[in-house]
């Protein structure tokens, strides 16, 4: 059979045509899109490697918080936390249950003496005043409803007293209110302050709220004169904290109520 | 007219070869068009995909590094939030005193107070109270002016003036001019006679009055003088009075894990005791995952994100 000329032409270029087409469609373009696509990985993969420094920073911002309000929480230790000895008006958290329920009213009445005295700062007179709660007898569940353990993380006392009425002159209750932030190992918040009277002879009506914060040599809490990493080094030193906290949202922010008035 | 006297498969020989030649030509001209592509396709592809390990190794250690700040401020949660606590609380303690310091500078002096309270009414806003005692109708108004000047007052309101400012009444059959009297007092006579045993009812007081506690020669209270009105007056200011909540706080940092025994050995303050460093920046080459995520995290704000 003779074939034309022309028919042989068209059959070659049909050739080469799927020849050419395969390696377009099948190799070069997939492959085209391909590499576009790594050269883009690769530019967002550059960026988010660039941002090392801001990352470095934020990781040592993070410490130096972290950092920061460890020395003022070892500075609260040392001075605004009952202490560990139950001569020097504390209590030891880590005796046994039987010796803890026995020494837990001593610590109250320690507490109590502290309180009273608090109670007078400004030379005012007192009217009438709350008592600090008496602690079970049960062994069993002194911890748990004493000191909030295992409730709270960590054994706290909080006394929420309610109202204490004091009289005295304007200077004097101002005195007296201002001062509750020295009290000695325990933190304590008032609110709701209310004057009623004629000046010099002013009464005034306040909540008073005490915290304790229980030491315990067993745990790391709250250990005073903890080492804390060093944070010079870009990227590297540090810590990591030894155990899981909170969700995240919270972190540093203390929860706060309406103070009442009266 | 012309005859051809060649066979006709002499010709088309001829032009099947060319024609043979032609298309081989074009197909291979072809088939080197596709090679060539092959060729930079395979080249462009192995190209792009140089160094992306190692980027991808450089984008972890800084995804890494920058989820270590999380890390640190998540593990330090109770720690800050007692600090902050303790902060708080030992601050409120003036909030109190110094609100009430700066309330008394804008009370005018007219205006006795006999007592003083503040409540928080939400987020940066206190409602004061005050109570105390006025003479007369004129500084009624002037206690709201000398109020309002009080910087980050939001509004004042007052109640309590009784007003017994005489007035002048419509004419009566007794009294035909209308003569001034207090509210509640009845008509000035207009005979001379009658009008005097009106005035000789009206004298009352004939001794100590023993009002408001004055006179009584001991200290204490001293209520209202005759004639005065007890006001209250409600002040709302942009004052942050809110009270920190200990144990609110405190309990937000969840129970202790369980079977920490009885004593406490969770750690309360959170206080950090080893020293380990952060992802280093050096490449992680075994998965490639996925880019950093952009814009802030957790509670630290990222930088120039």
């Amino acid at each position: 059979m003779k074939l034309s000329g022309w028919t042989i032409i068209v059959a070659c270029v049909c050739l080469g045509l799927s020849a050419f087409f395969f390696a377009y469609f099948q190799v070069y373009s997939p492959y085209e899109q391909a590499a576009q696509y790594f050269r883009d990985y690769h530019t967002d993969l550059n960026a988010a490697a660039d941002k090392m420094p801001l990352a470095v920073k934020r990781v040592k911002k993070a410490m130096e918080m972290v950092n920061a309000d460890a020395q003022q929480w070892n500075q609260y230790v040392a001075t605004k936390t009952p202490s560990d000895s139950l001569f020097s008006g504390g209590v030891n958290i880590n005796e046994n249950p039987y010796q803890l329920v026995v020494d837990s009213p001593k610590f109250r009445n320690s507490a109590q003496r502290a309180f009273n005295a608090q109670l007078h700062v400004g030379d005012v007179k007192v009217v009438s005043a709350p008592e600090i709660p008496q602690p079970t007898d049960s062994e069993k569940d002194i911890l748990a409803s004493y000191y909030n353990f295992p409730a709270i993380s960590f054994p706290v006392v909080i006394w929420e007293l309610g109202a204490v009425t004091v009289t005295g002159r304007y200077d004097q209750i101002m005195k007296n209110v201002r001062s509750w932030s020295n009290m000695d190992h325990y933190l304590a918040v008032v609110d709701g302050l209310r004057l009623d009277g004629t000046s010099p002879n002013l009464t005034a009506t306040y909540n008073v709220t005490i915290v304790g914060f229980i030491r315990a040599s067993r745990g790391v809490f709250p250990a005073p004169q903890v080492a804390i990493g060093s944070t010079s080094s870009s990227g590297g030193g540090g810590f990591t904290p030894t155990s899981s906290g909170g969700s995240n949202g919270g972190a540093g922010q203390a929860t706060m109520k309406p103070a009442g008035g009266g | 007219m012309k005859l051809n006297l060649l066979p006709t498969h002499v010709s088309k020989e001829k032009a099947a070869r060319g024609a043979l030649f032609g298309g081989i030509l074009l197909l291979l001209v072809l088939l080197g068009l596709s090679g060539a592509m092959i060729y930079k396709a395979r080249g462009d592809l192995a190209l792009a995909q140089d160094g992306i390990a190692e980027a991808e190794g450089r984008a972890k250690a800084a995804k890494d590094t920058a989820d270590y700040a999380d890390t640190v401020m998540q593990q330090s949660t109770v720690l800050l939030r007692n600090t902050a606590l303790a902060k708080a609380m030992l601050a409120h303690n003036a909030v109190y005193p110094n609100l009430y310091d700066s309330v008394k500078t804008y009370i005018p002096s007219f205006y006795r107070i006999s007592s003083m309270s503040a409540q928080s009414s939400g987020d940066n806003m206190t409602t004061v109270t005050l109570v105390g005692y006025l003479d007369t109708y004129q500084q009624y108004a002037d206690l709201m002016l000398a109020l309002l000047r009080m910087p980050g007052v939001v509004s004042v309101s007052r109640a309590g003036f009784t007003n017994n400012m005489a007035y002048v009444p419509a004419p009566t059959p007794e009294d035909q001019q209308g003569k001034p009297h207090k509210p509640g007092e009845a008509p000035i006579p207009d005979d001379p006679l009658k009008r005097l045993d009106y005035f000789m009812a009206k004298g009352k007081t004939t001794g100590y009055a023993n009002e408001g506690g004055y006179g009584s020669g001991q200290p204490g209270l001293r209520g209202a003088m005759p004639n005065s009105s007890e006001v209250t007056v409600t002040l709302v200011l942009m004052r942050d009075t809110r009270t920190p909540d200990p144990k609110a706080t405190l309990s937000a940092s969840g129970p202790a894990p369980a079977g920490s025994g009885p004593g406490p050995s969770a750690a309360g303050g959170q206080l950090p005791t080893t020293t380990t460093p952060p992802p280093s920046s050096g490449g992680n080459e075994s998965a490639p995952g996925p880019a950093p995520r952009k814009g802030k995290r957790g509670t630290i704000p990222a930088e120039g994100d």
